[in-house]
């Protein structure tokens, strides 16, 4: 195997002539065989015979098998591309972005993770009545964030669909690969070794678990935060860093450039809570550290910040601002809060759990060694440092939602995986296969560890067409007033009409309360959806809630199973809709006043 | 004096047919492709060019992020005006990506000034 440096100057994989080297043109072949593997493997998956392990639980084996041939593809790219035509190398963290986010789209009938059905509550909110109330009681956050769900109505709406859901599902590949081009450009502005960048982009892709890429206002300021970044430290540098060639333009590009980067930090400011928080303090540090020459920039997003929570959305920042500033320092409440709790869950999920732990810990510890190693062979790379540090400060100013120990990951992933590169694949290194060696071995592992704790919950996580049915029910028949009485909040929710309804899912009451109703469900119900100040009341019980619940060992006894088979087996209770995955239930009293048909009972 | 990219053609004309495919109803599959085409990238790749990032795959990220965002941006404005008009967005957008694309053709001396030639 011939040894050479990473950086030495051929042309970007051709020869001189422009045809693609020998090399490059295998690379692309076998990143082609091996995507078809993959996603032949996927043609073979039944997601109905799912465990709580999750999606890992029903892939085919030749699906690790094309999973092992890209990391040893990519390992063998690495010694065998030539000099600077490696810039083709971040083809395959891209081609392992698109295997890996095509998956759910292709094996699940619907979009995945209830989230995003109620983001599509939102578009069709706006979509209907062409505003926002940020007074209104349920999704109350997002009429005062309404960026990301404004754009999504005006797209639904002109492309003539019905809801955006006819194309949520799709946005996961395309916001993770938008991440990904994002990550790759911030990491050429921290080093000019093209081995090194594909390498941490790579580690990227690998130790993303969090799963934030799906159709949601956080992926695109994600992204957007990550181009910001590129943008600063690549086309504004401050003091010059060692091993990176700034890029050189004109004054009327770099005002273009900066046009460019003012509207994304208008956007990110306008769309999400968290990120404009984490952008102003990498922002702030980057310039107060002259990483950056955009000195004014840490003020304009503190006045946009403060203007925005202060003025368009005051009324929510009234009603949480108490709470807010109490969790200001709560450091161990904040994260606390984000870990779950052991002793409740199935055995499975405890695994899956673990999983997620240890592929962070482990990226953590690459990066650490990454930066020691830099340390000892003299390089000061700061503004990596302070990418994968500054993140982590957010963890003293809010739990948000039980989640900010990962967001903080999230945020601080690109800098933690150019330090893990940096160990891995060191910039204006030999290129041995020693390296490509302990790259596979480190890219298996983590390989392992991401299809537990990214697609490990997917039992839950992943809804059918049938129950897709019940609820679309619901949502289309329930006058406004209507009383919902939910299994959970984990199932295809609130995507339509979702103002009509006062909302109360089981798994989120009192322990006592939980208890009873697993106990005497007929009558608990009978109470609860008998109240006559609502216009209607459903129950809704459906196979995701169930296989969350029992997951998260969130309701005792025989859980949301034995509510609804002492439903249907009630005279008090009728199943509207009933079908191999979802039950809808009103009270018999109820049909008869309203004199709706009785007798709907079949699938749909 | 530089070449135009070929976006300064490729995103208006999307534009166009982004436009007509809404007022002529297209419907599925056609319309969803051809306004999920336009607002997801052309808005943003009638400018990105002009700014020489050096790398295609950062031109269209930004072309990508930068579409979204001047989308984000009409979609704000009409709902906090109570102006809420799809159609009138895709105009103020397609207006957008022609000013884009036309600076992109300035820039590349594709249109010049007419200069009247004085007698010596």
């Amino acid at each position: 195997m011939a040894s050479v440096t990473s950086t030495d100057a051929e042309p970007a994989g051709r020869h001189a002539r422009g045809t693609p080297d020998r090399a490059t043109v295998t690379a692309f072949a076998e990143i082609a065989a091996v995507m078809a593997l993959w996603f032949w493997s996927l043609s073979r998956v039944d997601p109905g015979e799912m465990t709580d392990l999750g999606l890992v639980s029903v892939l085919p084996v030749t699906a690790f098998v094309a999973l092992a041939a890209m990391a040893l593809s990519f390992g063998l790219a690495l010694l065998r591309v030539p000099g600077t035509g490696a810039r083709l190398l971040t083809a395959y963290p891209l081609a392992l972005t698109l295997m890996l986010y095509l998956t759910p789209p292709l094996v699940y009938d619907t979009a995945r993770y209830s989230w995003a059905w109620k983001h599509a509550g939102i578009v069709d909110y706006i979509d209907r009545t062409g505003g926002v109330d940020p007074f209104i009681d349920v999704l109350t956050v997002y009429h005062s964030w309404p960026g990301f769900f404004a754009f999504n109505a005006m797209l639904t709406d002109l492309a003539g669909l019905d809801s955006a859901m006819s194309y949520a599902a799709w946005a996961e590949v395309f916001f993770n690969l938008l991440t990904v081009a994002a990550v790759v450009a911030l990491l050429r502005g921290l080093t000019d070794d093209p081995r090194t960048v594909a390498v941490a982009a790579w580690i990227f892709v690998l130790g993303n678990w969090v799963g934030q890429g799906y159709w949601s206002p956080q992926a695109i300021s994600y992204a957007w935060y990550l181009l910001v970044v590129a943008l600063l430290v690549h086309w504004f540098p401050g003091r010059p860093a060692a091993g990176v060639t700034h890029a050189v333009t004109t004054p009327a590009r770099r005002a273009g450039l900066m046009g460019v980067v003012l509207l994304l930090l208008f956007c990110i400011v306008s769309t999400h809570q968290l990120t404009p928080v984490v952008t102003l303090l990498t922002v702030t540090v980057l310039v107060l550290t002259r990483r950056t020459n955009a000195t004014t920039l840490p003020l304009l997003v503190t006045v946009l910040v403060g203007g925005w929570l202060l003025y368009v959305a005051a009324p929510f920042t009234e009603t949480t601002l108490t709470e807010a500033l109490a969790a200001i320092g709560a450091v161990d409440e904040n994260v606390e809060g984000t870990l779950i709790q052991y002793d409740a869950i199935s055995t499975g999920q405890l695994l899956v759990s673990m999983m997620s732990r240890a592929q962070t810990v482990a990226v953590v510890l690459l990066a650490g060694a990454g930066v020691i190693a830099r340390l000892r062979r003299g390089h000061r790379g700061y503004t990596a440092f302070f990418l994968a540090a500054v993140p982590f400060t957010i963890v003293m100013f809010s739990p948000y939602g039980h989640e900010i120990l990962f967001r903080a990951y999230l945020f601080a992933l690109p800098g933690l995986a150019f330090f893990a590169a940096a160990l891995l694949w060191p910039p204006r290194s030999v290129v041995t296969p020693h390296r490509m060696r302990v790259l596979l071995g480190v890219s298996l592992a983590l390989m392992v560890g991401l299809l537990f704790s990214l697609f490990g919950n997917d039992r839950q996580y992943h809804f059918t067409e049938r129950e897709v049915a019940a609820a679309e029910y619901v949502y289309d028949v329930a006058p406004p007033g209507t009383l919902l009485v939910e299994g959970s909040r984990n199932y295809p929710a609130q995507f339509e009409n979702y103002d009509r309804f006062t909302y109360v899912p089981i798994a989120r009451e009192a322990e006592e309360d939980r208890l009873e109703m697993v106990q005497h469900p007929v009558r608990v119900l009978r109470r609860w959806m008998g109240d006559s100040s609502y216009a209607a009341s459903y129950l809704v019980i459906t196979r995701s809630q169930k296989a969350e619940t029992e997951a998260l060992g969130e309701m005792p006894g025989g859980g949301l199973q034995s509510i609804e088979e002492a439903l249907l087996k009630s005279r008090a209770f009728r199943a509207v809709l009933h079908n191999e995955d979802a039950s809808v239930f009103v009270l018999r009293t109820q049909l008869v006043e309203s004199g709706e048909p009785t007798a709907t009972g079949g699938a749909r | 004096m530089s070449r135009p990219s070929a976006w300064a053609v490729l995103a208006p004309l999307s534009a166009l047919l982004a436009v007509t495919s809404v007022v002529a109803g297209f419907g599925a599959p056609l319309q969803p492709l051809l306004v999920g085409w336009f607002l997801l990238v052309c808005p943003g790749m009638a400018f990105v060019p002009l700014l020489r990032v050096g790398s295609p795959l950062l031109e269209l990220a930004l072309g990508a992020a930068v579409s979204i965002g001047l989308g984000v941006v009409v979609g704000q404005v009409m709902v906090f005006t109570d102006m809420w008009s799809p159609l009138g967005g895709l105009l103020a957008l397609t207006v957008v990506t022609v000013g884009g694309a036309a600076v992109q053709l300035v820039v590349a001396g594709v249109f010049r000034p007419a200069v009247v030639e004085r007698g010596r």
